[in-house]
């Protein structure tokens, strides 16, 4: 038994639904706003770990869930939820059957995609950045800093500079303009992450265990993800593969950080050279598989049930979106030039 | 007090300058006692709401970093689920000790009837770990192989552990934040090999 958590239209959540379907896995969606109607139960004791989760739909025993993909919102902004007073039975319930499925989601044995405890490096950038240059990707040269001075020689030192939050709110990136440097004494107030800017190809690279995605994203703006909405124009995707030693290291980069599922976000350099910025934990992978054709979510529905084959579309035979050249794409995977 | 933390192609680093002229840098010290729960957040007084929260989250991010850039090793190691080691949920320590070997007071949870994540007891903790030696209740030759095991399991060189007053020692909660006081004279000890003083 598949469980799957959160909100049944998420283009995600419905996408893996549809791939267990296909596949004939018996499955559950909870729907998390069936605040009165979701409830758990948990029992830990000397015979182990026993319970049961009870949807509207169904009641499953706890032992019988084998994988669990969980992409829940914040339970107190969910409609159902948002308007109601702080003491609210309906905001107790949210609360409860939240706190309880994630506590649940860290001591099964099930294939849960993803733990939150293994979410966590993406909070701090530069903390994850650690992490990433230990598995032994480059990482763009970082200065956290409530130093304007510090600023100025950083600049100095690596040209065009770009700025962005150091935890995982509010998370744009955006150019050091000279009509920044002029408010820079207001970092005194609490320290800002800047890097310098690396100019290059984006690739977003899915992994699922042992099986790695990678997208080509083709961008006009400085963060891919706001182009549409910033410089009014969509990324173009493009499905390709990358040198191998470079999808090895996103699949031991991802085992480091102990996620069965990552979206790890690459740029290669002028020279070649491939620069990790972060890996995202729960990567909303929906928008690259609609416009390449990439069988993502199919990979994620056979982890949860730990079967391992997946169906690639034939080279060539890709997405066809309107703003997506998918397909075989073998020639854009150039050599790594750290290789031999 | 001046920060500039790098990350990059070098090894990362800390450079901090203190309001009283002193500086610490990364580099000077092989070991850290990490004994830091939450950022100072005084300086956010005059943000509030959303700028407030966020500002917030930007320092313990910029915390979690630095702490882990500071030395080689780090005691406790700084995690994202709490800056001196990871705070669990009583769920999620019994499961954890039963796996390490203790036996665990028996839990039932209900969502109907949600308790925070983490629940501590009024009193201290009966028992604490200091890398691979034990002390108080956990220092019990019944114990102690599994209290260690538990730490080290963990990752969390430094713990404490409630364990029942009866003869079973059931565990019931872990912190990794306990007073240190309880191991006494051996607690000092035991931390300095820790830290390879």
């Amino acid at each position: 038994m598949i469980v799957l958590f959160g909100i049944p239209s998420e283009s995600p959540l419905a996408m893996v639904a549809g791939a267990l379907a296909e596949d004939g896995t018996d499955f559950l969606v909870v729907n998390q706003r069936e605040v009165l109607g979701n409830r758990m139960e948990l029992r830990l004791d000397a015979a182990g770990l026993q319970g049961q989760l009870s949807s509207p739909e169904r009641t499953l025993a706890l032992e019988s869930i084998r994988g669990a993909y969980l992409r829940p919102m914040d339970d107190q902004r969910l409609p159902e939820v948002v308007n109601e007073p702080p003491e609210s039975v309906l905001r107790q319930r949210a609360r409860g059957f939240h706190e309880l499925v994630v506590q649940w989601a860290e001591v099964t044995p099930a294939t849960v995609i993803n733990r939150y405890s293994r979410m966590g490096s993406n909070f701090s950038k530069p903390y994850q950045a650690q992490i990433i240059s230990g598995v032994g990707f480059a990482v763009p040269e970082t200065l956290v800093t409530n130093d304007p001075d510090a600023v100025l020689e950083f600049r100095h030192a690596h040209g065009e500079l770009i700025f962005k939050s150091v935890s995982s709110e509010r998370s744009v990136v955006k150019l050091l303009a000279e009509n920044d440097l002029q408010r820079l004494d207001r970092i005194k107030h609490c320290p800002v992450q800047f890097q310098e800017y690396i100019p290059g190809q984006d690739f977003r690279v899915h992994t699922i265990g042992d099986d790695v995605f990678a997208t080509l994203v083709e961008s006009s703006g400085i963060d891919y993800r706001y182009a549409a909405t910033r410089v009014g124009e969509a990324p173009t995707l493009t499905a390709v593969s990358l040198p191998e030693r470079i999808e090895s290291l996103c699949v031991r980069l991802a085992a480091t950080l102990d996620l069965e599922f990552a979206g790890i976000d690459l740029r290669r350099d002028p020279d070649g050279r491939f620069v990790c910025f972060e890996v995202n934990p729960s990567p909303a992978f929906s928008y690259y598989e609609s416009h390449t054709g990439q069988p993502i979510a199919q990979a994620v529905a056979a982890h949860l049930s730990r079967r391992r084959e997946i169906r690639r579309p034939p080279r060539g035979d890709g997405g066809t979106t309107a703003s997506a050249t998918a397909g075989s794409v073998e020639e854009l995977a150039l050599a790594d030039p750290s290789q031999p | 007090v001046q920060w500039r933390h790098r990350v990059g192609r070098g090894s990362p680093s800390v450079e901090v300058l203190l309001p009283d002229g002193d500086q610490l840098r990364s580099g000077e010290f092989s070991a850290v006692l990490n004994r830091v729960i939450a950022p100072p957040l005084a300086g956010l007084a005059r943000t509030s709401g959303e700028d407030s929260a966020y500002a917030r989250s930007e320092q313990i991010a910029f915390s979690l970093s630095w702490l882990r850039a500071l030395a080689p090793l780090v005691v406790n190691p700084p995690t994202a689920r709490g800056l001196a080691g990871a705070w669990r949920s009583s769920v999620e320590w019994r499961s954890l000790g039963r796996a390490a070997g203790l036996d665990v007071e028996p839990l039932v949870r209900e969502s109907l009837a949600p308790e925070p994540a983490s629940v501590f007891p009024q009193l201290p903790p009966t028992g604490m770990v200091i890398g691979d030696e034990a002390f108080g209740a956990a220092a019990e030759p019944r114990v102690k192989a599994a209290a260690i095991r538990l730490s080290q399991m963990a990752e969390t060189p430094i713990l404490g552990l409630w364990l029942s007053a009866d003869r079973h020692r059931r565990l019931t909660m872990a912190t990794p934040h306990p007073v240190l006081s309880l191991g006494g004279k051996g607690g000092v000890a035991a931390l300095e090999r820790v830290l390879g003083a």
